[in-house]
């Protein structure tokens, strides 16, 4: 494959590969970190892909390999969900159309504009510096479970704006 | 259940902050519908993107809260650097470099952190700015006023700067230095790393060089392995291989260095921290920290001293060298990844490990009783250890146990005296006739509040069931 056959490849699994790994390390550094590690070793190998799906196979499972080796290491020492659930969502993910997931992306990045600021508060505390639900509790002086119960009420409505977007733009492009 | 509920749960459990009756709850609801299966993926790239989202909305990469005392960072484009000192080296774009720039262009994002702060000895940046190990750097100018930091760029290159030192991380696989003095250790996926100063240039070719600039530019660049490139502005370009120094003079012009680089001060040439005691900085990524950081004369490694009564050893990958033989008092610690620092007392090797100890011991079989025995000594001056997967226990309780899989099978507890005398934990478990994961390699974990030298893990079968 071509150096840009296999950037456009990485580039539309990215927010899949990335969101997998945070979910299962809880750490977006980490998650990056595993991506970029991922970039190095195609580039090692750029002549040995047979095709996008080739290199999309082999991509997730050096992602979903070097993810489970972290987690078993002692820094990434959590709670995960059952192996049978693990590979039903995970398969999922993997399968998802990055057209899609990219269009969603999109809808997302001009929801988050509609946020009170309130609410874009406690959602910048939580995922974009990166403090836990109780860490965000203790800088805002609430209780953790009300900040879960706040993130909650935001991705209701980020999910509900997110749907109306993507209503809107389906009714847009088959008009 | 309600959608409510669902997701509630889904954003405890991507904080780890789910109880098993939690966890037990998600799988059943995960199990029973693909539109439960659709959401907790929704969720998860949601909770991913929500964070980039933000950084594009306010125009910034993701801040970390210990920066925000430092400068705001200035950009400054490496080839602009270059296209204005060193026109040649300019139409040299690396690769690798090329490529992040290129997914980072075409992602439309900004990357959110181009190197880290790993570690180092007493660091503070600018006026009191000390760092957590993790810290994560953007582009910009940073200035290092006291101790040694160690910093590393996102393709792999990893910068040891000694106080005082002003530098400016460019990009992923650059940096200037204006002031003060560096090593850089450079891996193969960052072949390319570019140092640029006042007067001069440094371009990895696959290496490890120190570079220093002095009042007024001057620029010293030796070559403690590999290859390098540099030039200056009005000079020529110049290869420097293993043991080549070169110092630019203002004007531009080369002149060469000795190559004896013992009386040469780079970052850890000489003392820059108080003695520690034994164990009191044991770091995780086998890293080991017991004595003052000093620098071989004609070598690249780094040594440290370990107090009086105790040697020490690296293990890499499977061979050992005796420190005693060869550094009588010192620790090497730059050996290839996948050494293992460990230390010596009295006649017995002790891997240094502290809270949670992983360690394969066999494969079990089904039906079959064993013993696990776990040799260990407590430090009483090691400090408090990391999360761990058993109870965490009192001071010097420790917690020797069988995991499968990663998922608890049997633990028992133990007590040991503070001190360098081994003591010894043993765990009787017999493999259940139907255990899912009978034949499979498994772990054994020790945990504890303390770090603890341990000695040996040893399996014996000692009956087998009927």
């Amino acid at each position: 494959m071509k150096r840009e056959e296999i950037i456009n490849v990485l580039l539309s699994e990215r927010t899949k590969l990335v969101a997998f790994g945070w979910s299962l390390l809880r750490d977006s550094h980490g998650a990056e970190d595993v991506y970029q590690e991922l970039m190095v070793k195609v580039l090692d190998r750029e002549r040995e892909f047979e095709g996008p799906k080739h290199l999309k196979a082999w991509s997730w499972t050096v992602v979903r390999n070097r993810c489970y080796e972290l987690v078993r290491q002692k820094n990434y020492r959590q709670r995960i969900l059952e192996d049978s659930i693990l590979d039903l969502v995970d398969q999922d993910l993997e399968q998802r159309d990055p057209g899609e997931v990219s269009d969603r992306v999109e809808a997302l990045r001009g929801c988050l504009a509609r946020l009170t600021d309130n609410a874009r508060n406690i959602v910048r505390l939580r995922y974009f510096e990166g403090l836990s639900g109780k860490e965000v509790a203790e800088a805002l002086n609430r209780k953790t479970d009300a900040v879960y119960k706040a993130l909650q009420r935001i991705y209701a409505t980020l999910a509900g704006c997110i749907e109306e977007k993507l209503e809107t733009s389906r009714g847009g492009s088959t008009a | 259940m309600t959608d409510e509920h669902f997701m509630y749960l889904v954003l405890r459990y991507f904080d780890d902050a789910l109880d098993e009756a939690g966890m037990a709850e998600l799988n059943s609801e995960l199990a029973s519908s693909h539109q439960r299966v659709r959401l907790f993926n929704d969720l998860r790239v949601h909770a991913m993107e929500v964070r980039d989202g933000i950084a594009q909305m306010e125009g910034v990469a993701a801040p970390e809260p210990e920066l925000l005392a430092f400068p705001k960072p200035k950009k400054v484009a490496v080839q602009g650097l270059l296209a204005a000192s060193f026109s040649a080296a300019a139409a040299l774009v690396i690769g690798a470099v090329y490529l992040f720039d290129m997914l980072q262009q075409q992602g439309g994002r900004e990357n959110p952190w181009v190197a880290r702060f790993v570690g180092g000895s007493e660091a503070v940046f600018g006026s009191d700015g000390v760092l957590e190990e993790g810290t994560t750097l953007r582009k910009g100018k940073y200035r290092l006023s006291e101790g040694v930091a160690e910093v590393r760029f996102r393709m792999g290159a990893t910068v040891t700067l000694e106080a005082p030192a002003s530098f400016e991380v460019l990009d992923v696989n650059a940096m200037s230095l204006k002031r003060g003095t560096l090593l850089a250790k450079v891996p193969e996926p960052a072949i390319g790393f570019e140092v640029i100063t006042e007067k001069a240039f440094v371009r990895d070719l696959g290496t490890e060089f120190g570079v220093s600039v002095k009042k007024g530019g001057e620029t010293d660049v030796v070559v403690f392995q590999g290859l390098v490139e540099m030039g200056s502005e009005g000079g020529p370009m110049k290869r420097l291989a293993t043991g080549e120094g070169r110092r630019v003079l203002t004007n531009g012009q080369f002149e060469p260095l000795e190559a004896n680089f013992e009386s040469y001060r780079f970052p850890g040439t000489v003392p820059v921290s108080k003695p520690k005691r034994v164990g009191e900085n044991l770091v995780e990524n086998h890293s080991f920290e017991v004595g003052p950081l000093s620098r071989g004369p004609y070598s690249a490694e780094l040594y440290r001293d370990v107090p009086s009564g105790w040697t020490a050893t690296v293990r890499n990958e499977g061979e050992v060298k005796d420190a005693k033989e060869t550094f009588s008092g010192v620790i090497s610690l730059p050996l290839a990844s996948g050494g293992y620092p460990a230390a010596v007392h009295g006649e017995r090797y002790a891997w240094i490990q502290h809270g949670d100890l992983r360690q394969e011991v066999g494969v079990l079989e089904p039906g079959v009783t064993y013993k696990l025995i776990v040799s260990l000594a407590s430090h009483p001056d090691i400090t408090k250890g990391s999360s761990l997967p058993f109870d965490v226990e009192e001071e010097n309780k420790y917690v020797i146990g069988l995991e499968s899989e990663s998922k608890p099978l049997k633990k028992v507890r133990g007590v040991l005296e503070p001190g360098t005398a081994f003591h010894e934990l043993e765990l009787e478990f017999t493999c259940p006739p139907d255990h899912a994961q009978a034949g499979m390699p498994m772990e054994v974990v020790l945990s504890g509040k303390k770090r603890v030298f341990y000695d040996e893990v040893r399996l014996e079968k000692v009956s087998k069931e009927q």
